[in-house]
């Protein structure tokens, strides 16, 4: 049980330790290298871990679609599926997939856990699918270089998205701080859920944090173009993205019950659970608000 | 119970807040490294240095620019790669960190560039000079490498990835270790070294 709170907490954390750096392919831009930290380092094995596992699942996954290929076998494709999926669940353990954006989001908001799940998914169902969009893009229609193509697709794709999220922050910020001037009609808010309005809301937000294409799912859809399979690619990368989505949730999930437990705490004195709420609510707008500035600023 | 993961939740939202919070998804490039470190007369003079990509990425860049799609590279196509997906890792001083007794070596430019494409898996084969004298006292060169972005992740092969060239004049020992000391990628991942040491044979 212990190991798998630390393992929750790991990956929850990941994303927030984790400083902005180069997200361009250093092989082919003109990236330049960020600074490296001088500060004595604490051991820390989870992201080599991590990455080691998701080389040994790439070479797996490329192995079986070759012999998929060549035996025009069914078999191949239940191991597919299994390595596909659990490729995406470490893929988005590592930092980035909108995982800090998705917890502020939801810390930010009143919903319950079944929407959280759902905001995740939808999350990390965008950004398989513009990924796989991309690739078709760029394939079929442009008929250009994928890597220089990707570069700027994700540059720009990037530069909306945080714009958006930077938006996004701002506004749930300004409508938080207008709440606390008007405690009376937040506090009822909390047994009422979510309405349609901020279904849709969730929707839309979930759409620009998963629009930057998944590279990872790029690069599954040009491997098995390269096979001329294109249905394999559709399939790798849908099990990818469903892997994906489990991590997602996972960490939005940790979110909404730590966010509940917390203010459960704090049951009997409704006052001080309604300040607590708010107060998360205002420090998780406030973090949006940081994330889409910070990604942005360093976009340029 | 719940208290304790109460705090364990207001905790990470503190953290949230005080840690800078953004970072993109890594890695996507998969590599596997070998390394023979190569002597001359004189001491040691570099390192040939083999890059094996995953077939993931290895597709990309054969779709870039295996030109004639005959699933080989050209000597044209060769060049092509080595300007557009190689020429850049200057910047990033080829992502190999060198340092001599403590002292770090920057590399600025690297020789004798190739790449092949081989059953759908690319390869780059490169060298990277770097002189050393040997004398009658052991000197240390460590040789890390790695993408500091972390957008790609370099690994040591299984089976003897780092070997010795025409080292029989000098009294050579080597090891591969991580060092706990040094970070990358905001303090993630830990640098693998090869670390060598050499002197004159006694």
């Amino acid at each position: 049980m212990n190991k798998i709170v630390t393992f929750a907490l790991i990956i929850f954390f990941l994303p927030v330790c984790a400083p902005l750096s180069a997200a361009q392919n250093p092989f082919t831009s003109k990236t330049r290298p960020p600074a490296v930290s001088q500060k004595q380092p604490m051991p820390n094995h989870f992201l080599a871990k991590i990455s080691f596992w998701q080389h040994q699942l790439n070479q797996k996954m490329a192995a079986l679609a070759r012999q998929a290929k060549e035996t025009e076998s069914i078999r191949p494709f239940f191991f597919l599926f299994i390595i596909a999926f659990s490729y995406g669940i470490l893929h988005a353990a590592g930092p980035g997939h909108g995982k800090a954006v998705a917890t502020s989001y939801i810390l930010s908001q009143k919903g319950r856990i079944g929407d959280s799940l759902l905001f995740a998914n939808m999350i990390a169902l965008f950004h398989g699918f513009s990924g796989m969009i991309l690739v078709l893009f760029v394939y079929f229609i442009l008929n250009s270089s994928v890597s220089g193509t990707l570069l700027d697709v994700s540059h720009i794709t990037q530069i909306i998205s945080y714009s958006l999220i930077f938006l996004l922050g701002t506004v749930l910020l300004v409508k938080n701080i207008y709440s606390w001037f008007r405690r009376g009609v937040t506090d009822s808010r909390y047994s009422s859920g979510y309405k349609s309005g901020k279904k849709l809301g969730s929707l839309g937000t979930a759409f620009v944090v998963g629009m930057v294409p998944c590279p990872g799912v790029v690069l599954v859809m040009l491997f098995s173009l390269s096979l001329n399979m294109i249905g394999l690619g559709f399939f790798l990368a849908l099990c990818m993205t469903l892997g994906m989505a489990l991590t997602i949730s996972a960490v939005v999930v940790i979110g909404t019950v730590g966010k509940s437990l917390t203010l459960g705490l704090l049951k009997r004195r409704e006052n001080l659970a309604a300040i607590g709420g708010q107060m998360i609510e205002t420090v998780a707008a406030l973090m949006i608000m940081a994330l889409g500035g910070l990604f942005l600023a360093a976009s340029f | 119970m719940k208290h304790k993961l109460s705090l364990l939740f207001i905790l990470a939202v503190v953290g949230l807040m005080v840690f800078s919070p953004a970072a993109y998804p890594h890695p996507h490039v998969f590599v596997v490294n070998k390394m023979i470190l190569i002597f001359d007369d004189r001491g040691f003079s570099g390192i040939r240095v083999n890059w094996s990509f995953d077939e993931f990425f290895s597709s990309m860049i054969a779709g870039d620019y295996d030109k004639n799609r005959n699933k080989k590279l050209e000597i044209p196509e060769v060049a092509l790669i080595k300007k557009e997906a190689f020429g850049y890792l200057a910047n990033f001083d080829y992502f190999t960190f060198i340092k001599i007794d403590g002292k770090p070596f920057k590399v600025k430019w690297v020789t004798d560039f190739q790449a092949e494409l081989s059953d759908g898996k690319l390869a780059y084969e490169f060298f990277v000079p770097c002189h050393v004298k040997a004398s009658t006292i052991f000197k240390e060169i460590t040789i890390a490498q790695y993408d500091p972005t972390y957008y790609s992740s370099l690994l040591f092969g299984k089976n003897h990835p780092v070997k010795i060239e025409a080292g029989e004049k000098f009294e050579t020992i080597f090891k591969i270790a991580e060092n706990l000391k040094e970070s990358y990628y905001y303090g993630m991942v830990h640098p693998v070294e090869a670390i060598l040491q050499f002197r004159l044979k006694q």
